[in-house]
């Protein structure tokens, strides 16, 4: 402040040729207040410490509770500190996280504000930024910032109860109605013989006990090792609302996969989406999309695009595999890549023989019947989900059956009911 | 460590400044910054006119500037929009005035003006403030006044306005809703440059004053160099003017500084939590008292190393200024020289020089004021003296009654009319017993006509008065006044200048037997002499025996 240091000037003119030491006095107020304005609050907030404590995973219609811990570790306190956390539109209540406060020495304060998680993406809390001044208007505002966290919100799981998928692989641990997977390790009861039974399966000693032969009954099993394929290319989708559809056949995936792991059955994940994290190698250069929040494709990479389609993810089976798979539908978004008849056949190159890949795609067009009954013929076991409406949908399942795969059309929320049922008594024939 | 959860506001108060601050401390601040100014200049005026006490004016001041200021916040609320603020500040002015006239009687240890003096002031008006000891001070004082004005309205603007407060404070959507109820945007970054500007020049006046009342500013006829001048020693009242000035405008600064930052974060929707007002105050308390007192142990200038380098530099400077001056001057003088060997040699003779009056004080100014050669027109000056008073007292009546009013102190006309009807009843009875008493000697005059019909002058004594046709109180007077008369002939005369009561004593003396019916003589007197109420016959009969009395041991001593 310029009139404050002419004011020190002109009073050290006047000390000195009317030579009253008194008013060097209030030199040394003057210039004490301005020394401490400009020296004191840029060295203690240069010193603040903030830290932004959370739950860095969520599922889709959550409430997630961040803290802010802004602590002081000067002895002396800071006036006012400014506080201004910017926060993803998807993720905002209807309150601002914009407060002033107040730091005495040593002191920490703790702001807290909650956060719903309501659409599936992978968001950026913060960053934080500080300001604070001195008492009396001599220091220019100094502003610092808090480097941003990240938030990764699963997609909606739609819990299911069975699937009603087949199987081509035995002795698994999914029970089965085809008595051509029956597990010699799941005994079940025994039953009179009758003719044409094995020896082998008469259980001799109950025969000697009841007086005449029984054989051993035994569980059918299959194991439902599964794949899922999602198509992502934006040009296969033909619905003016494509993002809803995208977004459908995302919370699919996600709930399939879910179901599978709760079943203990290994689940891969195959998509031509891609992940706009992959390629990206710092969070300062990650972009975000203003109205959302969310984060976008990397600038720059228009391109070449299938370099952003990531890798599989092969089947595993556990909770910790289940997470990965989420996290990457968490993140993954729809683009120009590649067509699905185009990619199906080199997207299962790694895949084991027998495994049921459940590839989820707008339509069942010809071209991608055709394209699973290669699959059939490679020895899979594909199960073709279309995610948008189709009013001929019977032609597609008819063709399908003839071609040696199974197909279901699963628009709505409403048409997974069918594998919501409550398991019977009776196992099914299939997951 | 503390919780706090980070909600918007539910109301704005938390912005609006704390009653404390508002209606104490920087009022208080804003008067002692103020009013330390004004002591600096006074301290000027004493050095420069000593023998009055300018130094105590400081209490003066600061109580003026307090006034302003609490006028000031008071006028601002949005209840008094409809008050008139000229109107208002000029009775607020005329009241301060005839307080100012009333405080410079004492301040100066002059005596209460006396009923002499009062018909000098009302036969000449301008005598009454033709005291260069109150002039100075009333216009110190409204320059004061003024500047506290000035001060108090930019802290008035700065601060939250409980308007500004509940729209704010409601959600953007209500706003947009109500954006004509938007409040006016007071520029808060000017108001407070405005603030600095005046505090700093303020101050820069205040140095001044101080550094030229702490010389002396006869050695200054002298000689101009400022750096051989004699020093004074400062006053204790310049002393506390200079620290408290600087601080009290800090601590403004200060103030000013944290309502400027309210406005914003309400504006800007910002929570702001509790403590920021507390710890603020506290803060700037302790930072500019810390300095203070650090600052109290600080080696003070003439002691520094750098502050002899800096002598050193200037007296080089003021040396070399003189230098240049005076060859400067000296060139001209030898050019003025060349010129004026070629003018003709009949100089006129210089001029003699002019004595200068010596310089009265201001003291003395009016004292010796001459009177007018020609005496103006009795008459007139009596008719303009009268306009004057008239029209000064009704409009000071008018300004005080306007400022209280405002203020809420009405006048209680019930109470005023109780009071009227009790002195209009006075009046009734008091001319009742004048007309009683007219009637009373009326009808003795007529009495005393009828059966004397020569005129009153040519009676010659008492002795023929028949006393049965007096009025009780005239036989009374008659009793006192024969004792008196036979009291002279036996050697007690009564003096032209001694009261009855106490010529009393001189008759005690004398028959000191008969004490007690000269009192009661004398006393009956003084009542038929004095007073209003009628006198009864008997009373009159008893007196007559007393005087029997009495008159026999004056006849026989």
């Amino acid at each position: 402040m310029g009139q404050l240091t002419g004011l020190i000037i002109f009073l050290l003119i006047v000390a000195f040729l009317l030579r009253i030491d008194f008013i060097f006095y209030v030199v040394y107020v003057c210039i004490g207040v301005y020394a401490w304005s400009r020296w004191y609050t840029p060295r203690a907030f240069a010193r603040l410490t903030g830290q932004r404590s959370f739950t860095d995973h969520a599922f889709r219609g959550e409430e997630v509770t961040v803290t802010l811990h802004i602590g002081n570790p000067n002895r002396l306190t800071i006036p006012w500190v400014q506080v201004n956390e910017s926060i993803a539109p998807h993720l905002r209540q209807n309150k601002l996280v914009a407060d002033v406060i107040s730091l005495q020495g040593r002191e920490t304060a703790v702001l807290t504000y909650p956060i719903k998680a309501a659409q599936r993406g992978f968001y950026k809390l913060g960053p934080l930024r500080l300001s604070t001044s001195d008492l009396f208007g001599l220091m220019p505002e100094q502003q610092a910032y808090l480097p941003p966290d990240f938030i990764t919100i699963y997609p909606r799981i739609t819990p299911l109860s069975q699937l009603g998928l087949p199987s081509r692989l035995p002795f698994g641990t999914v029970a089965s109605r085809q008595r051509l997977f029956e597990d010699p390790a799941r005994p079940m009861g025994v039953r009179n013989y009758h003719s044409g039974d094995s020896p082998r399966q008469i259980n001799w000693k109950v025969s000697a006990h009841a007086q005449q032969l029984v054989v051993k009954t035994l569980e059918p099993a299959i194991s439902l090792e599964t794949a899922v394929l999602l198509n992502l290319h934006t040009d296969d989708y033909q619905r003016r609302d494509r993002a809803t559809y995208t977004e459908w056949g995302i919370e699919i995936a996600a709930s399939c996969a879910s179901h599978l792991v709760n079943q203990r059955q290994p689940v891969g994940l195959i998509t031509n989406g891609i992940d706009p994290l992959l390629k990206q190698t710092g969070a300062g250069e990650l972009d975000f999309d203003e109205t959302s929040g969310r984060l976008l494709r990397q600038a720059g990479t228009n391109g070449n695009k299938t370099a952003l389609i990531p890798p599989m993810i092969l089947p595993r089976n556990g909770r910790a595999h289940l997470m990965k798979i989420l996290e990457r539908l968490a993140r993954i978004e729809a683009d120009e890549t590649i067509p699905l008849t185009d990619w199906l056949p080199t997207a299962c190159l790694n895949l084991s023989w027998g495994i049921t890949i459940l590839v989820i795609t707008p339509r069942g067009d010809e071209a991608t019947c055709h394209g699973l009954h290669r699959l059939v013929r490679s020895g899979f076991n594909p199960v073709l989900i279309a995610i948008e409406p189709d009013y001929n949908f019977g032609l597609v399942r008819e063709r399908a059956q003839r071609l040696g795969f199974a197909a279901y059309n699963i628009t709505q929320t409403r048409d997974m009911d069918q594998w919501k049922r409550p398991l019977r008594g009776k196992p099914a024939t299939s997951l | 460590m503390k919780t706090e959860p980070a909600n918007p506001p539910a109301n704005g108060d938390e912005y609006i400044t704390n009653i404390w601050s508002r209606s104490l401390t920087q009022p208080v601040a804003i008067a002692v910054m103020v009013s330390s100014i004004f002591v600096g200049v006074a301290g000027l005026i004493n050095a420069i006119s000593p023998g009055q006490p300018w130094l105590s004016l400081g209490s003066v001041f600061f109580l003026t500037a307090l006034e302003a200021v609490y006028t000031t916040n008071w006028l601002h609320h949005p209840d008094r929009r409809t008050v008139a603020r000229t109107g208002y500040r000029a009775a607020e002015f005329f009241f301060l005035l005839l307080i100012l006239r009333v405080a410079a009687w004492f301040i100066s240890k002059q005596p209460l003006p006396d009923l002499d003096t009062i018909r000098l002031f009302l036969r000449a008006p301008l005598l009454f403030f033709s005291d260069s000891f109150f002039l100075a001070m009333l216009i110190l004082a409204f320059l004061n006044w003024l500047l506290a004005i000035r001060v108090g309205i930019i802290f008035a603007h700065l601060a939250v306005s409980p308007g500004e407060a509940t729209f704010y404070a409601q959600p953007a959507s209500v706003q947009m809703l109500h954006a004509d109820n938007k409040p006016i945007y007071t520029g808060r970054g000017n108001l407070m440059r405005e603030f600095i500007q005046v505090w700093l020049w303020g101050g820069v006046l205040l140095i001044i004053s101080v550094g030229f009342s702490s010389i002396d500013l006869h050695t200054l006829e002298q000689q101009f160099n400022v750096l051989s001048l004699t020093h004074l020693g400062l006053p204790t009242e310049l002393l506390m003017a200079l620290v408290l000035y600087f601080l009290a405008g800090f601590w403004l600064t200060s103030q000013g500084r944290l309502e400027a930052l309210n406005a914003r974060w309400l504006i800007n929707g910002i929570h702001k939590h509790d403590t920021i007002e507390r710890h603020w105050q506290r803060n700037s308390l302790f930072v500019l008292l810390g300095i203070a007192l650090i600052a109290a142990f600080v080696p003070i200038g003439s002691t520094l190393p750098i502050s002899r380098f800096l002598n050193i530099a200037l007296g080089v400077l003021s040396y070399a200024t003189t230098m240049i001056l005076y060859l400067f001057s000296f060139l001209l003088g030898a050019l003025f020289s060349m010129l004026a060997s070629r003018a003709p040699d009949s100089q006129p003779p210089p001029p003699t020089p002019t004595p200068l009056a010596t310089p009265q004080p201001l003291n003395d100014f009016v004292a010796n004021q001459q009177p007018p050669a020609a005496a103006a027109d009795p008459a007139a000056m009596l008719v303009m003296s009268s306009i004057f008073w008239t029209i000064f007292i009704a409009a000071m009546a008018i300004a005080i009654l306007f400022y209280w009013r405002e203020r809420g102190y009405r006048v209680n006309g019930r109470f005023l009319h109780q009071l009227w009807n009790q002195f209009m009843h006075w009046v009734n009875d008091f001319w009742q017993n004048v007309s009683n008493q007219v009637g009373e000697l009326r009808h003795t005059w007529q009495q005393q006509q009828k059966e004397d019909p020569q005129p009153a002058a040519s009676k010659s004594s008492w002795r023929f008065v028949r006393l049965n046709a007096l009025s009780p109180r005239d036989q009374i007077r008659y009793f006192y006044l024969s004792i008196v008369h036979r009291a002279q002939d036996s050697g007690i005369p009564r003096q032209q200048s001694e009261t009855p009561l106490e010529y009393v004593n001189n008759l005690n003396d004398q028959w000191p037997e008969k004490q007690q019916e000269f009192e009661q003589l004398t006393e009956a007197f003084l009542e038929a002499r004095y007073s209003a109420h009628p006198i009864a016959k008997n009373q009159a009969n008893g007196i007559k025996q007393i005087w029997k009395r009495v008159r026999s041991v004056i006849r026989n001593p």
